[in-house]
């Protein structure tokens, strides 16, 4: 016969509690935060891509130009910045800013927006190299002021491009050359392709 | 299980009278009752213990067992609370972009530099992979003459040393009044040596160098001409282990102090008198592919095979001496007495070649009767075998070549053995054929004489400066030895020029610490004609600078002479050397920065037109005055030193992969021990684990048992380069240190032969080895025949059962369909020696973690690919056959079946693929894999990389965490990698685009990987072979990988089969 003492009983509830707290606590943290859907943090400069990629139509690859040759679009070094502003306006105090990081040799820490886990190998080069455009997941770039998470980047998110759900027609027409209202399968859905 | 083999004999003896061997992992398992002990199974059939990690040693001690109730509760609370926090909102992270992004730059694609290894002083060549100006892995380059693409498997792991958290990162002053250490800056350092140097130059004193063997002409010219600004200079090269002998022997019998070049390529019958010239000796990747050319069964008619022998007599069991078709156990010394035989037989019996006239020599070999001999040595077969040897070598003169002499063999006779293994090659005409002695480089040599010069000169006061670098006389000599210690406190300037604060360097003055290998320019001259370049592939990490830089700079504070004065740096240093010798005599009508860069970029110059023939060389008959007396051994117990594939002489003792790399033959991680044959253990009472007190002449050691099959009765043997005193955290006391038991005769140092005695202790050490890990539980896995047998019907050992001669095996899963791509792997188990490269290469590549001493005995060792060794024959003397075992990406994988999170599935090119992230840890697929393949992350293993160490993570491969089960994805980063570059192209990937890391690096080419979809590639022809096998097969689980059978050159009379 097991006799259990009242501080044992006590204990036992009170553990008994605190895992349930923890629990639930953990779960409800979870689950809203596996998409950073809508991540829009402020960054060290407040650079507008509306003013350079939209009123400037200045194109994606000119700073992110390593889309096409790697898995990085990679962030410009601060000397491709100062391509041009070097002379393009000077006194802006963000611009100067900007010059004196370039100048200190001290580069401007960005706060990362789109971030995939590291058991997940996504090339851009690949998807460019297919006809998918930046704004298919970046969104509209174009018109953004601060720089903001617009697509899910879940794995959900990512199959249903594979599968042929929500490609992009110019994409599909790619792979289905000889079809005429092309659908299906897109790109491999074997675990391998994205998580090694 | 225990009469598998006899049941398949059942079911296939009506065609074939072949019997195979049986093949044990540990002597214990010889027993008849072995595995049929209900006990044993369960004990061999567990691939874990069970129990949490820090009661371990309780268990196993008093048997208690299960979980304590408080300590669950504490864990579970702490856990629970744990994960809830960590699902807070995901962390902010910063992306630092470049300032000047360096052109050459393109993140997440690798940037290659050839260069020249410096882990020793061969000067293989070396690709560096690096990314975003990182090295994160090293290869082989196929364009170097010497490795021809592959690496061994210290080069391999000399990677980690340049990340090694333990490197020394500023200056350091010892002030000698005090003991007090300051760290100090370079200014700070250089202004205080050269004003003391400028003193010494004054006053006209004298200044010595010592460092190891310098491989490159520049180095060596600059240290020449730092020395020739005083009134005495002096440099002295000493490496512990450097066979020295053999140059000395060259020029005794020759007339020219070369180290010969051995070409195995071209020998049809191998002897080797202890040179495990496979892992170990000399120039090993060179050799050990030039003798795999010889080995190679694929392609042949099977009818008429051809294979070459190798025969192998030694003291210590070796990777060489495992890989021999004959192997003789022997003690240290008897090496000589087989040579000298060999030689009475040919010269003084059969009256064989031009030496049968020579009155000298029929004299000095007078004494060496083969009777004799066999019989003291107690050889199996007697002098009957040592006759037939002999006849063979006869008969294969000018195609044979015999090696002798390494760490093992360094007895009394080690030189007089290098006369003897000099007179056969002659006797035999290989002499001119398989040893080149034209193509010495004009390397130095270690020299124990001009170490025992300087030590005396310190300690007679006649010395003012030495400058030490990669040499560490403290750590080696026995404090007997040369009073090295004493007469360092009677140098009045002492630098040392290091990369750690190693044992001798705590005695220097001054610590500069010095660039890695990958941080530092730098060449090799492992030949006549041939060069190599080592360029830097990564910014120096610390404040460190070369070894070369610091000279340079003291030269030029003094006003040196030469080229020190017009070089700026030891990079324009190196470039004024080059234009001057190597540039200058290729006769290039390129400019000099033309040439420079062409080398440059493939890391290597030849100037040796096409394939030159060598010069025979005669053989000096007076030479044999100097062979000893005939005496016999009568030592009880002789002392074999040894040095290991991985440890060397202890110089990276500090790398963690090459501590926790099984060692080839006897699988023990971590440690070095005592080997001790069965008869003798037996003798000696003493058992695997048992602590014994070595001693010898006032030398005590105490040191663990490893059980070793396969030595000779009167023998012991323990590795050197461990016990470390100050190297680092992870060297520093792992394993005994057995230098003390070195002795000096004729200013040579000794290692081996040295009578000791050994007493138990009544301690035990659990040594970490990994032997039983994964067995396969006696299930027959290896199919091992010999020549004849292969000539008759090369599928002779196949195991095949009735049922699976069926075309088609029935199964319940639907057939995978492989449209493009299957890709799959051929092993070929003739060639494999086990040296182990592959284990270093994979570990690098995939970011498999080290787990610690402990965590391997618990066996939790997580390497993807594992050298299994198994023995055949009796355990006195074994035959061996390597099995390098990874996960099979079986088509019909038993792993997939049971994943109830369909975490490891089929993939369709193939591959058996985990997924990490959508792994629970539930391990029923690793209980599930009749390989035992499967690793599990019982922790995050990963944080035990410190600081820099995170530096050598490969980016492409996803690092684990805990909890969850990973395994061999047959470099599936690479096939993408691979995949990506021909879809650029618009093509297919082709045979022999890409290689995995394991195939990449394997010295004898026994790997080959690629595409079984098409019929024509090299792994398709391979597994198409009659002697290809699945391991395994009864179980029907398909596998990806074929292996090649072994094949043994041995004929009935020597064949152990049978016994």
């Amino acid at each position: 016969m097991v006799r259990i003492s009242g501080t044992q009983k006590k204990l036992g509830v009170a553990l008994f509690l605190i895992i349930g707290v923890f629990s639930i606590m953990g779960a409800v943290r979870f689950f809203p935060t596996a998409s950073n859907q809508g991540y829009a943090p402020e960054q060290p400069l407040p650079f507008s891509h509306k003013l350079h990629a939209g009123d400037q139509k200045i194109q994606c690859q000119y700073c992110h130009s390593d889309v096409e040759k790697s898995r990085h679009a990679s962030i410009p070094p601060l000397n491709v910045c100062m391509n041009c502003h070097s002379v393009v306006k000077v006194d802006s105090p963000y611009i100067q800013k900007l010059r004196k990081a370039f100048s200190d040799g001290k580069p401007i820490e960005w706060v990362r927006v789109h971030e995939l886990p590291d058991y997940v190998y996504f090339p851009h080069k690949r998807h460019v190299a297919q006809g998918v455009t930046c704004e298919a997941c970046h969104g509209n770039v174009k018109e953004m002021a601060r720089i903001e998470q617009k697509s899910a980047l879940t794995m959900g998110w990512c199959m249903e491009c594979h599968r042929g759900e929500t490609t992009p027609p110019q994409v599909l027409a790619k792979i289905y050359p000889h079809v005429k209202n092309p659908r299906g399968p897109v790109a491999s859905v074997t675990c391998n392709t994205c998580h090694n | 299980m225990d009469n598998h083999h006899e049941e398949l004999n059942k079911t296939t003896g009506s065609e074939q009278t072949f019997v195979p061997p049986r093949h044990w992992i540990g002597p214990e398992e010889l027993q008849a009752s072995y595995w049929s002990d209900p006990q044993i199974q369960e004990q061999r059939a567990q691939e874990f213990y069970e129990k949490p990690v820090e009661m371990i040693d309780q268990i196993d001690r008093v048997d208690s067992s299960g979980f304590a109730r408080r300590d669950f509760l504490t864990v579970m609370g702490a856990s629970m609370a744990m994960a809830s926090i960590s699902c807070a909102r995901r962390p902010v992270h910063k992306i630092i972009p470049y300032v000047v992004k360096p052109e050459e730059v393109t993140l997440g694609v690798p940037n290659w530099y050839a260069s020249t290894c410096q882990e020793c002083s061969v000067g293989c060549g070396v690709l560096v992979k690096n990314r975003e100006g990182r090295p994160i892995k090293l290869e082989g380059n196929p364009d170097h003459p010497i490795n021809q693409g592959a690496l061994c498997t210290r080069g391999q792991a000399s990677l980690l040393n340049l990340y090694d958290p333990d490197r020394l990162k500023a200056p350091v002053v010892h002030l000698r009044g005090n003991g007090s250490r300051k760290e100090l800056t370079w200014q700070e350092a250089d202004t205080a040596i050269q004003s003391q140097l400028k003193g010494v130059l004054a006053k006209g004193g004298r200044v010595r160098v010592l460092t190891g063997v310098i491989s490159g002409d520049s180095t060596r010219r600059l240290v020449r001409e730092f020395l020739s600004n005083f009134k005495s200079g002096e440099n002295v090269e000493f490496e512990p282990l450097h066979l020295e002998e053999i140059a000395d022997a060259q020029e005794l019998t020759y007339g020219t102090s070369v180290v010969p070049r051995y070409r195995f390529e071209e020998a049809e019958v191998v002897l080797s008198l202890g040179a495990d010239f496979l892992t170990t000796w000399l120039s090993p990747v060179e050799y050990a592919r030039g003798w795999a050319k010889k080995r190679k069964l694929n392609g042949q008619n099977p009818a008429h095979a051809k294979l070459s022998r190798l025969v192998c007599f030694e003291s210590m069991l070796t990777v060489t001496g495992a890989n021999a078709d004959e192997r003789y156990p022997i003690r240290p010394g008897d090496e000589l007495k087989i040579a000298l035989a060999l030689a009475h037989i040919l010269v003084v019996q059969k009256k064989y070649s031009r030496f049968a006239t020579d009155s000298l020599v029929q004299s000095s070999l007078s004494e060496y009767q083969p009777e004799k001999i066999a019989s003291e040595i107690g050889l199996e077969g007697g002098h009957i075998r040592l006759e037939r040897l002999a006849e063979e070598l006869w008969k294969n003169r000018g195609k044979s070549l015999i090696v002798g002499g390494s760490v093992s063999s360094k007895t009394r006779d080690a030189f007089a053995l290098q006369i003897a293994v000099n007179l056969l090659n002659s006797i035999l005409e290989n002499e001119g054929v398989t040893v080149d002695g034209t193509l010495q480089s004009g390397v130095s040599h270690s020299s124990y004489a001009s170490l025992a010069r300087l030590a005396s000169e310190m300690q007679s006061g006649l010395i003012d400066v030495l400058v030490i670098h990669q040499s560490n006389p403290l750590y080696v000599l026995p404090h007997d030895l040369l009073g090295f210690e004493g007469a360092m406190k009677r140098v009045p300037l002492i630098i040392s020029i290091s990369d750690r604060e190693d044992e001798t360097a705590l005695l220097a003055d001054y610590v500069l610490p010095d660039h890695h290998y990958l941080e530092n320019w730098g060449d090799a001259h492992p030949q006549k004609g041939l060069y190599s370049l080592q360029q830097p592939s990564i910014a120096p990490l610390h404040s460190t600078r070369a070894f070369q830089e610091s000279l340079l700079i003291w030269s030029k504070a003094l006003g040196g002479k030469g080229l020190v004065q017009s070089a700026l740096d030891w990079h324009g240093y190196l470039q004024q050397h080059w234009k001057e010798t190597v540039f200058r005599d290729a006769g290039s009508t390129a400019t000099f920065e033309q040439f420079w860069e062409s080398v440059l970029r493939v890391g290597v110059y030849s100037a040796r037109a096409g394939k030159a023939k060598p010069a025979i060389r005669l053989f000096r008959s007076a030479s044999l005055n100097k062979l000893p007396h005939y005496t016999p051994l009568t030592a009880e117990i002789s002392l074999v030193l040894y040095s290991k594939p991985s440890m060397d002489d202890g110089r990276s003792a500090n790398n963690a992969w090459l501590q926790e790399k099984a060692d080839p033959i006897s699988s023990v991680t971590w440690d070095n021990y005592l080997n001790i044959g069965p008869a003798l253990a037996k003798k000696l009472n003493v058992a695997q684990d048992d602590v014994v007190e070595l001693q010898s002449e006032g030398v005590r050691i105490q040191v663990p048992v490893h059980l070793q099959p396969g030595l000779h009765s009167h023998v012991v043997s323990v590795a050197v380069g461990y016990g470390r005193r100050s190297t680092g955290k992870v060297g520093n006391q792992a394993g005994v240190d057995v230098y003390p038991f070195l002795q000096v005769a004729d200013q040579r140092l000794i290692f081996s032969g040295r009578s000791v005695q050994v007493r138990k202790t009544g301690k035990f050490y659990r040594l970490a080895a990994t032997q039983w890990h994964t067995v396969t539980e006696n299930r027959p896995v290896i199919n091992d025949i010999t020549l004849s047998e292969f000539r008759k019907n090369p599928a002779a050992a196949l195991h095949t059962d009735p049922h699976l001669r069926l075309k088609e095996v029935p199964t319940i899963w639907p057939k995978h369909e492989y449209k493009s791509y299957r890709w799959g792997m051929a092993i070929d188990l003739n060639s494999c020696t086990g040296c182990g490269a592959c284990v270093i290469a994979c570990q690098a590549e995939n970011n498999i973690p080290v787990v610690g001493r402990e965590q391997v005995r618990n066996s939790r060792h997580m390497s993807w690919i594992k050298i299994d060794r198994y023995y055949s024959g009796s355990p006195d003397a074994p035959e061996l056959v390597f099995q390098p075992m990874l996960c099979q990406h079986c088509e019909n994988a038993p792993c997939e079946t049971v994943c109830p999170v369909l975490a490891t599935v089929h993939d369709d090119e193939g591959l058996n693929v985990q997924v990490y992230n959508r792994c629970v840890g539930t391990r029923y697929c690793q209980n599930n894999c009749p390989y035992k393949v499967r690793r599990f992350n019982f922790f995050d293993h990963w944080k035990s990389y410190e600081g820099t160490m995170n530096l050598a993570w490969n980016p492409d491969v996803t690092v684990r965490t805990r909890g969850i089960m990973e395994k061999c994805t047959f470099c599936v980063q690479r096939i993408r990698d691979a995949k990506d570059k021909a879809k650029d192209a618009g093509e297919k990937v082709r045979d022999g685009d890409f290689q995995t890391a394991c195939q990449q690096t394997c010295p004898t080419e026994a790997i080959i990987f690629g595409n079984i979809n098409d019929p024509e590639s090299r792994v398709s022809k391979w597994m198409a072979s009659p002697h290809a096998f699945k391991v395994l097969e009864v179980v029907n689980t398909l596998p990806s990988i074929s292996y090649m059978t072994k094949v043994r050159n041995q004929d009935k009379e020597v064949s152990r089969r049978g016994e």
